[in-house]
């Protein structure tokens, strides 16, 4: 199973989590980290790596960040580089119930692709909609 | 002139300056001054990998940070980024004219005291702060461009 540490501006990330179990149920090895005004990046950075040091293996997790170029993310990007560790930016409620629901069978070599193919195919607007049921 | 705004925010390139001070300035490019970020290479490449393909990041230290603003393209919108205002007054020092400073974030360190939730000074900062002011630069601390601007004179510490 891939670990899955979700990282977010303030409660982002545990409202997620929070989201994800009133459809899957509880769910294990699922960390949440928010980033909060007056912490560093550095502290920020620090303990994520202190969470990912702590798993069985740092290789076999997926890290899913709310925002390219935020700060939760950048850390994230650092322990891509350190650890081994695979990263998503936009995370979405789609892309983490997909997730959640693959990363049983699926290895962390497929889970970046499975999580962006995901998140994007969760996003869809009215407009759309109605133009399909006109044809 | 193309450097449109010199900040201090010690997380760098990140979703504040990224969303919103990079559009409201619409800048372009990025100019990071700090010595120990250009000396990590894995931060710098963090640093480049968080930004959109069509943006622009130069990462340098103190040394190499005058010349740098001298010769940014006059065509471009370039934002400069430090984290200590100790940067800022070593510039003014070589020479480099800076009308204004905006503090955004500078975060909890050994030493310091909290002026608000996002911007905590030591004792040394703070003067270093009011010593570019009397260099002639406006200094002022706002977190976000919608959000209240607080001038140094101000500021209570």
């Amino acid at each position: 199973m891939v670990d899955v540490i979700i990282v977010s501006h303030g409660a982002y990330a545990a409202g997620l989590r929070e989201a994800a179990e009133m459809i899957l149920g509880e769910q294990e090895r699922v960390t949440v980290m928010g980033l909060y005004p007056g912490e560093t990046r550095e502290y920020f950075t620090d303990n994520l790596e202190r969470v990912i040091d702590e798993l069985a293996t740092p290789k076999n997790t997926l890290i899913l960040a709310d925002l390219r170029s935020g700060t939760p993310f950048n850390a994230s990007m650092m322990m891509v580089l350190k650890k081994g560790v695979t990263c998503v930016a936009g995370v979405n409620l789609t892309m983490l119930l997909e997730v959640l629901s693959a990363r049983d069978e699926r290895g962390i070599e497929e889970m970046a692709s499975i999580a962006v193919k995901a998140g994007v195919e969760g996003i869809i607007d009215s407009d759309t909609l109605k133009l399909r049921e006109l044809k | 002139m193309s450097i449109v705004l010199y900040r201090i925010d010690d997380r760098l390139v990140h979703g504040q300056v990224m969303t919103a001070w990079s559009k409201v300035f619409d800048t372009t490019r990025i100019l990071i001054i700090d010595d120990a970020t250009a000396n990590n290479p894995f931060l710098v490449q963090v640093m480049k990998m968080a930004v959109p393909g069509d943006y622009h990041v130069d990462i340098v230290g103190m040394a190499d940070a005058a010349a740098k603003i001298a010769g940014d393209p006059a065509d471009k919108r370039t934002m400069v980024l430090v984290k200590e205002p100790k940067t800022i007054l070593e510039l003014q020092k070589q020479g480099v004219e800076i009308k204004e400073l905006n503090v955004g974030n500078m975060g909890a360190a050994p030493g310091r005291r909290v002026v608000n939730r996002s911007l905590q000074l030591t004792g040394d900062e703070y003067q270093t702060l009011i010593d570019i002011q009397s260099n002639g630069t406006r200094v002022y601390a706002q977190i976000y461009p919608d959000g209240k601007t607080l001038e140094l004179n101000k500021l209570k510490f």
